[in-house]
């Protein structure tokens, strides 16, 4: 019997593993090509979600339309957060990098990321205060029982899709032109620009591909979890940050690994240790890997180099 | 085919170059010599667009070229190869040459990576490994062949000789005496004056970001002060 509950709980591990996997593989991108710590990636994730609930709920302000279509609704969220990620890169990165050089490279987009998550977070807060709100989808009470397990369907179906757009990603970055130039950005941004890779229209690509990212996953789930939250990115953030790490970091197939390790760990230490102990569990398995295996469990030595 | 007038540079309070004209006639091999932070490298960094001058004017074939990206100038024809090669080292030898061809687009990209292979013998014996187990020279003929990919008009090299074995350098100037023939320009920044002055047909000296002195290649190797700074000549 506890055999069979512990194996329900690995089954659901994977699945919330699937909502860490995109916005790990969001982090790793931002970090890996670009050397950047994008803490606006929670709040896109979280945009995406409030975006689509107070669309399918109220529709477009100011009375332009009547309540949408969820999956409209949700469709929209994701271009939002590719917009406010797009916001995001001319302003903490290409704004300040032209204006300040090298001396920015790190703490000035990091730190002015940080500014966009909280204005980001109290435009919504503002709007709509702190209550989780319950999303309804089309997708409610789909599940597939097999032998004494239950598999949500809709879950079932984000873990093989986030999976899916993961390794379309990595063909993306290993075969394509752009992929190339990407790669070439990440290990050296100086000699890019001398092969006449235009860094500049090369980079938003990175951060459109973050925002969408972010708002599949935050797509994923309130397809899966029925509710929305103005806090829904702080707890997805944190576990994808370590889902990064654990992976190593700038690996696109770490991210992978790293987010169905922090799904696991998560409900496993939930189910053992009562819900408060997920926190812990998460970050203690984090630091003793870190100090058996600096570097991931697939990261290189180098961040920038030798990646996807 | 590339007129530099009255450039200066200055990096803060660094004047790293002053008031420096230079030019590189059609079909010319023009070098540029001097001693370490003499200005060379920002000199060719301004010209291939990742150093913006704070005054002077560029001009490529009749063009000026100030305020055009570093990318469109390689697109324009005027590549570089960097000091140290920064060949991509996580990247396999081909990829390295797909990216030197970046700014080119159709068939002839593969045609010309191709001919890069059978100039290259080391290189197409090892296209699909990763460009970080090429030996010194390998990795200076993979940087030369990218920047030969993007077919340049004027190719500016910079420092090609660093840490080459003389044999290497050796083949290293045949090579740039063949693109040369190929109808490339060549601008040539060396710290081995006595190679730079053999291949090149005239030259230039940079002294403390000014230059000292210009000449076709007889008139500076005649110069004492000069054979005696640079080519370890005694008066």
């Amino acid at each position: 019997m506890l055999f069979e509950q512990v194996l329900q709980q690995i089954i659901n591990g994977l699945m919330l593993g699937s909502i860490y996997i995109s916005v790990a593989v969001a982090f790793t991108l931002a970090i890996g090509i670009l050397n950047f710590l994008n803490f606006t990636i929670p709040a896109l994730y979280m945009l995406a979600g409030m975006v689509g609930w107070s669309l399918s709920q109220y529709g477009v302000p100011f009375g332009l339309s009547g309540p949408i279509n969820w999956a409209f609704a949700l469709f929209i969220g994701i271009i939002c957060a590719i917009l406010a990620s797009l916001l995001v890169e001319r302003f903490t990165y290409r704004y300040f990098k032209m204006k300040h050089g090298d001396a920015t490279e790190h703490a000035i987009p990091l730190v002015s990321s940080l500014g966009f998550l909280l204005i980001f977070e109290y435009i919504i807060l503002i709007a709509h205060g702190s209550d989780t709100r319950g999303f309804s989808t089309a997708f409610s009470n789909l599940d597939w029982r097999i032998g004494g397990f239950i598999i949500s369907i809709p879950q079932l179906l984000s873990l093989v899709f986030s999976i899916l757009i993961v390794a379309g990603l990595s063909v993306l970055l290993k075969r394509s032109k752009v992929g190339r130039a990407l790669r070439a950005i990440a290990e050296n941004p100086d000699a890019a620009t001398i092969m006449g890779i235009d860094v500049d229209r090369i980079v938003p690509i990175v951060f459109i591909l973050i925002g969408f990212l972010c708002g599949i996953s935050a797509a994923i789930f309130a397809i899966n979890y029925h509710e929305v939250s103005p806090y829904m990115g702080d707890h997805v953030g944190t576990k994808a940050i370590a889902a990064m790490v654990i992976g190593g970091l700038g690996s696109v197939w770490g991210a992978i690994a790293g987010g169905l390790i922090v799904g696991l760990s998560e409900t496993l230490s939930i189910y053992f240790f009562g819900a408060s102990s997920a926190q812990i569990t998460v970050w203690g398995l984090l630091l003793v890997l870190l100090v058996f295996r600096p570097t991931g469990l697939f990261g290189h030595n180098a961040i920038g180099k030798g990646k996807f | 085919m590339l007129k530099v007038e009255n450039m200066d540079i200055r990096y803060g309070a660094i004047h790293a170059l002053k008031n420096v004209s230079i030019s590189v006639g059609e079909s010319e091999i023009v070098t540029v010599v001097g001693s370490n932070g003499a200005g060379k490298s920002s000199l060719l960094r301004a010209l291939a667009g990742t150093v913006k001058p704070s005054s002077g004017k560029i001009s490529f074939r009749g063009e000026k070229i100030n305020s055009f990206s570093a990318p469109f100038r390689v697109k324009s024809g005027l590549t570089l190869v960097p000091e140290g090669r920064q060949i991509f080292v996580s990247m396999s030898v081909e990829e390295n040459l797909l990216l030197g061809a970046h700014s080119q687009t159709g068939p002839e990209v593969k045609s010309s990576i191709e001919s890069i292979f059978d100039r290259f013998g080391n290189l197409a014996s090892r296209r699909h490994q990763l460009a970080s187990v090429l030996s010194g020279g390998e990795q200076q003929m993979l940087a030369i062949g990218r920047a030969m990919v993007a077919k340049p008009k004027l190719m500016m090299l910079d420092e090609p000789s660093l840490g080459l074995s003389p044999i290497l350098v050796e083949q290293l100037f045949e090579l740039i005496k063949e693109l040369h023939n190929q109808g490339i320009s060549i601008l040539l920044v060396e710290q081995n004056t006595k190679l730079a002055l053999k291949t090149a047909q005239r030259g230039y000296v940079l002294e403390l970001g000014s230059v000292r002195q210009e000449g076709t290649v007889d008139e500076l190797a005649a110069d004492k002060l000069l054979a005696e700074a640079y080519l370890g000549e005694s008066v």
